[in-house]
């Protein structure tokens, strides 16, 4: 008698969903959530329109154009969260000892970079390229996503972050304006299993193709300094005034598993199909409008962040996972605020502000069990540069930035089915906090 | 919420490095709730019908019941509205206590709604509840006794469809089943006529159409097509067994339109059905273990069944609800053999062989979900309805039992376990044994897929060509009589279609049409109308096949029909009336269970006890000629009547009267009430010296005579002629409760006497000639004489010799009942009359039997006086000799002798004792073997002997009136290929009748006859096992 494969059906569509192990992930990314660099989150975003670091092709690819210097960044980020979920009962409800659902870390190694590409033309105009990415778990784990139904809850947002991979240009058009482009890449992944197996899930004949497909998004900016482009002298009260705007594609990524599975004496060809098709992270389209202005050795910058949500609605319908749940979102505007002060030449110090309201309509999705809270964010953080550095040729930035974000309570009902099958409902109070710590060693050349 | 804002956690985690993991939180662990107990599984289902009154109720649960050894009615209970049943309860062994099983003390009324009701049921994961606190299920209706048993509606109606192509889709591979709400009339199911499928060319669908009971089946014989347009239509021809027209079976409709779903791609799952001996989950009884329980086999007979069952699915992904599935035509498991004990004591002398359990449509079955219980771990339900027939190897035992059993409802359940699909289901299979019992036995079936489908056996190939295993009459033409039907056993199922216009008949070489061909199992009955002394040929042409296609040898099976002698024509006789004594009765005394006597019989003679009628039985009547069918009319001709103690009628009794050739039944609407007083009449023309019959308002004869009510007299001036009538036949019984016994009738067959007028004609067969005749023949032989008598001699004068005239044939039927076996103990303290030696030693099975009255043929007796040539002697007719079976016991309260004192007094008899004869089946030394003590009265009412003296002829009067005798009597049962039962009785001791002539107190004669031992045999053979 011919042996079956020993593997079973199940582990195989389990690894084929996923590249590395599964882990809680919401629909959140690094750069929107908290900030790609240290100053990003020391400022809250406040201040990312108009940063000179590799972080603005993301931000603001515009503003790669204001420093024309090369720059090497390093950095790593650590956010934990403490999303915390209080029951009030309900039928069937689950008992619940601690506080503390879910505290999936977000661990990313960055790295970054920005160079003048104008060498490479026969023009003298400075063409700034950068490049920033981000890798979760320290480097070690390329694709994380997770997608399910949660009898317990899950947090909308925070836990682990897919991918993140940005690279544009920026470059100076006018006086005082520049123009910027980038591209954010997302991926899709699609993987398709044929097999036979057995009713005990022993496999033979299987044949398995996982494909990440990725999928740019665009990003496209502008700012303007006001004194270079509308003072016809300077100096000119508005040379301290910059001015920006950015726009950003949404980006979604999605994951397509298909498996089909014959299984004789049961089901024959063309067999038994699995077919799951569910977004694993989505960002929203963005629009982020912003204006800064130096007072003396303050830097005092605001922006107004307008995330269009509503988008999402559509694309889970098309979600197997959560079609049910008919979730429901609107549209949000962010302000942040942030101000950095420069102590001396060699020390920076930067805070900022942000009201995130949360998108999630729904107070009850059926089975997805999606929590989500508007949230108060505070960021704190420091720059000092070295200009003369021991061994290196040139200066280097070390960077270090601490985010906290207070999730407001907010009660929801949660229902679907437990474990054994049964109608499940239950009374919660979703709340908690995060805390993220981010750092960066930045080489400039 | 516990607000905190800004945890002290802060400072700590603001001075750790970058990479440090965070301190952690009060993780969270979210437990849900169990979902307490369940249950799993019942049978029979929820709101299921059909369900057998023998069935078991199991309750199945999700976990371990509390306390099992506490289990009472307080905590689960069976409800008849809002009576509680009496049943056992019990937890099923090797079922870890989940299984509750409930067995009702009595079987369960047909036709009736029980509730089971959860009071304070407990698992080991707490309170057990069900919706409505527990499920109902309705037993199936009666497939014989009172209408009102097998009937649940007045109106003829289609009670169900399966599947009704609405919660159960009808796919292209599936068959159609209907049930209605009473038993159909199968010569009413004409398809193409009556009954059709077609498809929307209006073309007829070939299929195979089974019909038994409240049970019709439609299976198409190739698949149909999915998407085209099909309809069925039942239309109002068809009819019940009690003659009403079909209502319109579908919404107002006689048709019903369909359109199948696809089936395919379709897989076929193979699953063996393990003989493991382990207990079934669900009953805690052995896993495919047939048991049949039935007084006649007792409740040790069982049959371990195994094999492989392929379960064709549907494509599952079409259907994750509901997934149809078929298991096809000709499938078949295969059992050990029947140990075949009467009474599961005695051995019969035969075991069944293999059992096989065909499936002779495609069986249809639906896997669901899970009726109580949406936890994962609860299992699927199955449910299939299949259509089998049961044969046997050894050709007695297929004869005996070998049935189709239609509409066995499997209720199971279904779940992987290790990999492997394994079901648990059970039904409970009603078969009929020898023609005389349903016997019953619950079905614990198991079956577990191969694990690995690639290499599970295939189904494996019939190439044996079917052959004739056995038939009826064959050999026993002789005891064939008009009325009974030529039944051809095969060795196995044969396909119905291929024995359309595949079997004809012929009569003397001419071809005739029989009434109705049908098959029943592996047999197929014939009947059509036998004429006495005809030759004919049962022809079996080429084309007929099995269900795999095997062809039969074409082949002719023929036999002769006894002669009957037209001279002396005789009036027919009630050889048999149940219940009752089968005469005409005076002196009777209702208000004293007393019925009276024989009309015509000694002002002395017992008083015959008031029967007794179990609720649920037939009246049933045997006669000896072929009978006037248009004579025997319900509420005319044949009257049954409620009456009180004075014999007034209080009301009609409405039943159904079913006419057959030589018998007819009585089956009354309403079961008998227990106590009240009924009374049955068989009209005749009034004179018992008048062969005067009009149809119209007395029981004729075929032959145009009346019935023969009266056989004794008290002279040979008031002898009743032979063709002549009598008063009307009035019997009179109580009803009573139902009881288990078997009823049996029993023909005395063959006999020389066939046309039973009492008489040798010419061209009777005799015991000399032809020694099978000497079944049911008596050898008389004069062993003294006396008185003015010097020599005597039989069938021919004195110093002659003539063997074959010295002996008589008898006519008639003995009725019994089988009660089951007693060991000597039970024996001891049930029977009234002396125990035979090996009853009082290892007991026996006893068999009451009903006292009745046979007829025998005259001899001639020649004797020489001892006064030659004064006085000599006529040869001396003896005419019929009536033999009366006593009862045990007296009616009358105050018995009085005999007079003359001819034979000996009866006891009294105790209230309420039916007075029956007991005989017992005991195992000999071949086989079981029947003893029995009769005890009866001896009647010549045409006994004519004259004396001449002087050649003056002097009528004499003699003593055989009421002449008393016993006789212990015993032989072998045996059992015929064909499945009938043959008991030969012989007297163990000789039979000695003392004559006694006398003329005016001057002449005087006596003469001994004797009957020596072992020379009066009486062959009782059974009917046939199928009509």
């Amino acid at each position: 008698m011919k042996q079956f494969a020993r593997i079973p059906l199940a582990a195989l569509i389990a690894s084929m969903a996923s590249v590395g192990s599964i882990a809680h992930a919401g629909m959140s990314n690094t750069a929107t959530t908290f900030g790609i660099l240290p100053s990003d989150i020391a400022s809250a975003q406040s201040l990312s329109l108009f940063n000179n670091q590799v972080s603005a092709t993301y931000y603001n690819p515009a503003w790669l154009a204001r420093d024309t210097r090369g720059e090497l960044t390093g950095g790593l980020f650590h956010a934990e969260p403490s999303l915390e979920v209080e029951s009030h009962g309900g039928t069937n409800a689950p008992t619940r000892t601690g506080d503390v659902l879910d505290d999936t870390p977000s661990q990313q190694v960055l790295i970054g970079m920005k160079k003048d590409l104008s060498f490479l033309t026969k023009y003298d105009h400075p063409i700034m390229f950068g490049f920033m990415a981000g890798v979760e778990k320290f480097g070690k784990e390329m694709m994380a996503f997770q997608s399910g139904t949660a009898n317990e809850g899950q947090f909308f947002n925070y836990g682990r972050q897919p991918l993140f991979l940005n690279l544009g240009a920026g470059t100076n058009v006018w006086r005082g304006i520049d123009v910027g482009a980038s591209i954010r890449v997302t991926l899709h992944a699609d993987a398709t299993m044929t097999t036979q197996s057995d009713l005990a899930g022993n496999t033979e004949r299987e044949n398995i193709e996982v494909a990440a497909e990725p999928v740019m998004v665009p990003i496209l900016a502008v700012n303007m300094n006001a004194g270079e482009t509308l003072c016809s002298r300077s100096p000119c009260w508005m040379d301290k005034l910059d001015t920006a705007i950015v726009y950003k594609g949404y980006a979604k990524g999605e994951t397509n598993v298909a498996a089909n599975a014959v299984i004789p004496g049961t089901i024959p060809d063309p067999g038994l199909d699995l077919v799951i098709s569910t977004i694993s992270g989505f960002t929203p389209e963005i629009i982020t409008a912003g204006a800064q202005y130096q007072f003396g050795k303050f830097r005092v910058g605001a922006t107004a962040e307008f995330q269009q949500w509503s988008r999402l609605e559509d694309q889970l319908q098309k979600d197997t996972v959560k079609d049910q749940s008919d979730l429901r979102f609107k549209d949000i505007v962010i302000p942040r605020i942030g101000v950095q002060y420069q102590w001396n030449e060699s020390l920076t110090l930067t805070s900022g502000i942000a009201f995130e309201e949360s998108p999630l309509e729904n107070d009850n999705s059926d089975e997805v069990n999606y929590l989500d809270n508007d949230k108060y964010i505070l960021g704190l953080g420091g720059s000092l540069l070295l200009k003369n550095p021991p061994v290196l040729a040139w200066p280097v930035q070390l960077d270090f930035g601490y985010q906290y974000h207070h999730l407001k309570d907010r009660d929801f009902s949660l229902t679907g089915t437990t474990p054994d099958n049964q109608p499940y409902q239950e009374d919660v109070t979703a709340g908690g906090d995060v805390h993220v710590f981010s750092g960066s060693f930045t080489l400039k050349f | 919420m516990n607000n905190k804002m800004m945890k002290t956690r802060f400072a700590l985690l603001l001075a750790a490095s970058l990479t440090v993991v965070g301190c952690g939180g009060d993780k969270q662990t979210v437990v849900f709730p169990g979902r307490g107990g369940d249950v799993f599984y019942t049978y029979p289902d929820a709101d299921q019908r059909g369900v057998s009154t023998r069935a078991p109720i199991v309750v199945r649960l999700s976990d371990p019941v509390a306390d099992p050894l506490a289990l009472d009615d307080s905590m689960i209970r069976l409800m008849q509205d809002t009576t509680p049943v009496p049943v056992e309860i019990s937890v099923a062994p090797g079922s870890d206590d989940r299984s509750i099983v409930l067995r009702p003390v009595d079987p369960l009324a047909p036709g009736v709604t029980y509730t089971v009701e959860l009071l304070n049921l407990n698992s080991a994961k707490g309170q057990i509840v069900l919706p409505d606190g527990g499920f109902s299920f309705t037993t199936s209706l009666a497939a014989k006794g009172p209408r009102s048993l097998q009937v649940s509606d007045d109106l003829f109606a289609v009670t169900r469809m399966f599947p009704d192509d609405a919660e159960l889709p009808i796919l292209d591979f599936s068959t159609l089943r209907f049930q209605f709400s009473q038993p159909i009339d199968v010569a009413s199911v004409r398809y193409g006529d009556t009954l059709m499928l077609k498809d929307d060319q209006d073309q007829l669908v070939p299929a195979i159409v089974l019909a038994k009971g409240h049970f019709l089946t439609v299976d198409p014989v190739e698949d149909l097509q999915s998407g085209s347009s099909y309809t069925v239509t039942l239309s109002d021809q068809l009819t019940s067994r009690y003659g009403a027209a079909l209502e319109l079976a579908f919404d107002g409709s006689d048709s019903f339109t369909f359109s199948p779903l696809p089936s395919g791609p379709t897989e076929v799952l193979a699953l063996q059905a393990p003989a493991s001996g382990l207990p079934s989950e669900l009953t805690g009884q052995p896993v495919n273990l047939v048991p049949v329980i039935a007084t006649l086999l007792g409740e040790e007979t069982q049959s371990q069944q195994s094999g492989d069952v392929f379960a064709e699915l549907a494509f599952v992904p079409n259907y994750p609800v509901a997934t149809p599935l078929r298991i096809a035509r000709g499938s078949m498991l295969t059992g050990d053999e029947l140990v075949v004990r009467i009474g599961g004591q005695i051995p019969a002398g035969f075991n069944s062989g293999d059992v096989v359990v065909q499936f002779i449509s495609d069986a249809t079955g639906y896997l669901l979900p899970n009726p109580y219980s949406t936890s994962p771990r609860a299992p699927r339900q199955i449910r299939v309805f299949m259509d089998v027939a049961i044969t046997t190897g050894n050709a007695v035992a297929n004869s005996s039992f070998n049935q189709d059993v239609l509409h066995l409802e499997l209720v199971g359940q279904g779940i992987v376990e290790n990999g492997v699909l394994v079901s648990d289901a059970l039904t409970v299979v009603e078969s009929e044994v020898l023609g005389l019992e349903t016997a019953f036995g619950v079905l614990s079936f198991r079956m577990e897929a191969y694990a690995d489908q690639l290499a599970a056996p295939a189904p494996a190939m019939d190439m044996d060509a079917p052959f004739v295993q056995s038939w009826m009459p064959d050999q026993l033409a002789s005891s064939h009589r008009p009325g009974e039907p030529v039944v051809i056993n095969f060795n196995e199922a044969v396909d119905p279609l291929s024995l359309l216009n595949n079997i004809t008949v012929n009569e003397d070489t001419i071809a005739v049409v029989p009434e109705q061909i049908r098959q029943d199992g592996v047999s197929v009955i014939v009947t059509l109308p036998l004429n006495y002394g005809s030759d004919y040929d049962i022809n079996l042409l080429d084309g007929i096949t099995d269900l795999s296609g095997n062809p039969l040898p074409a082949q002719t099976l023929s036999f002769t029909m006894p002669s009957y002698a037209a001279s002396q024509p005789a009036s027919p006789l009630a050889l048999q009336t149940y219940p009752g004594f089968p005469c005409a009765t005076v002196g009777r005394d209702l208000a004293n269970n007393n019925v009276g006597r024989c009309d015509g019989s000694q002002t002395t003679d017992d008083r015959l006890p008031l029967p007794v009628m179990p609720a649920d039985r037939s009246i049933q009547v045997s006669f000896s000629q072929v009978m006037d069918p248009a004579s025997i009319v319900a509420g005319s001709t044949f009257l049954v009547e409620e009456v009180d103690a004075t014999e007034a009628t209080i009301a009609s009794v409405e039943g159904r009267l079913e006419v057959r050739d030589r018998e007819v039944l009585f089956t009354p609407d309403q079961p008998w009430t227990e106590g009240s007083l009924y009374r049955y009449t068989l009209r005749s023309n009034g004179d018992a010296s008048s062969s005067a019959c009009n149809p119209a308002a007395a029981i004729c004869s075929a032959n145009g005579l009346p019935l023969r009510t009266r056989l004794l007299s008290t002279s040979l001036a008031t002898a009743p002629a032979l063709d002549g009538g009598g008063q009307d036949m009035e019997i009179f019984f109580r009803g009573g409760p139902v009881n288990s016994s078997v009823l049996t009738k029993l023909s005395n067959l063959p006999t020389a006497d066939v046309n039973s007028n009492g008489r040798r004609d010419i061209g009777e067969e005799n015991a000399v000639a032809d020694p099978d005749y000497l079944k049911n023949s008596g050898r008389v032989t004069v062993t003294d004489v006396g008185g003015q008598v010097a020599e005597a001699n039989i069938g021919c004068p004195v110093g002659d010799t003539c063997p074959e005239d010295t002996y008589v044939y008898t006519t008639g039927a003995l009725g019994g009942e089988i009660v089951g076996f007693l060991d000597a103990t039970e024996a001891a303290a049930v029977a009234r009359a002396p125990l035979p030696a090996d009853v009082a030693a290892n007991g026996g099975i006893l068999v009451y039997l009903h006292p009745t009255a046979l007829m025998t043929t005259s001899f001639v007796a020649y004797a020489e006086t001892t006064s030659e040539p004064i006085t000599t002697a006529d040869p001396t007719d003896s005419g019929e000799l009536i033999m009366r079976i006593r009862y045990e016991c007296d009616a009358r309260s105050n018995p009085v002798a005999p007079a003359p004192a001819e034979s000996a007094p009866l006891r009294q008899c105790d209230p309420g004792e039916s007075g029956f004869g007991e005989g017992w089946i005991v195992e000999g030394v071949d086989g079981p073997r029947f003893l029995a003590t009769l005890n009866g009265y001896i009647d010549a009412p045409r006994l004519s002997a004259v004396a001449r003296v002087l050649g003056v002829p002097t009528q004499l009067e003699h003593n055989q009136r009421s002449y008393g005798f016993t006789a212990n009597v015993s032989g072998d049962v045996e059992f015929i290929d064909d499945g009938r039962m043959s008991v030969a009785l012989a007297n163990e001791t000789a039979i000695v009748s003392l004559v006694n002539l006398s003329a005016a107190g001057v002449l005087n004669a006596d003469v001994e006859l004797t009957l020596p031992m072992g020379e009066v045999i009486l062959n009782v053979l059974s009917g046939s096992v199928k009509r």
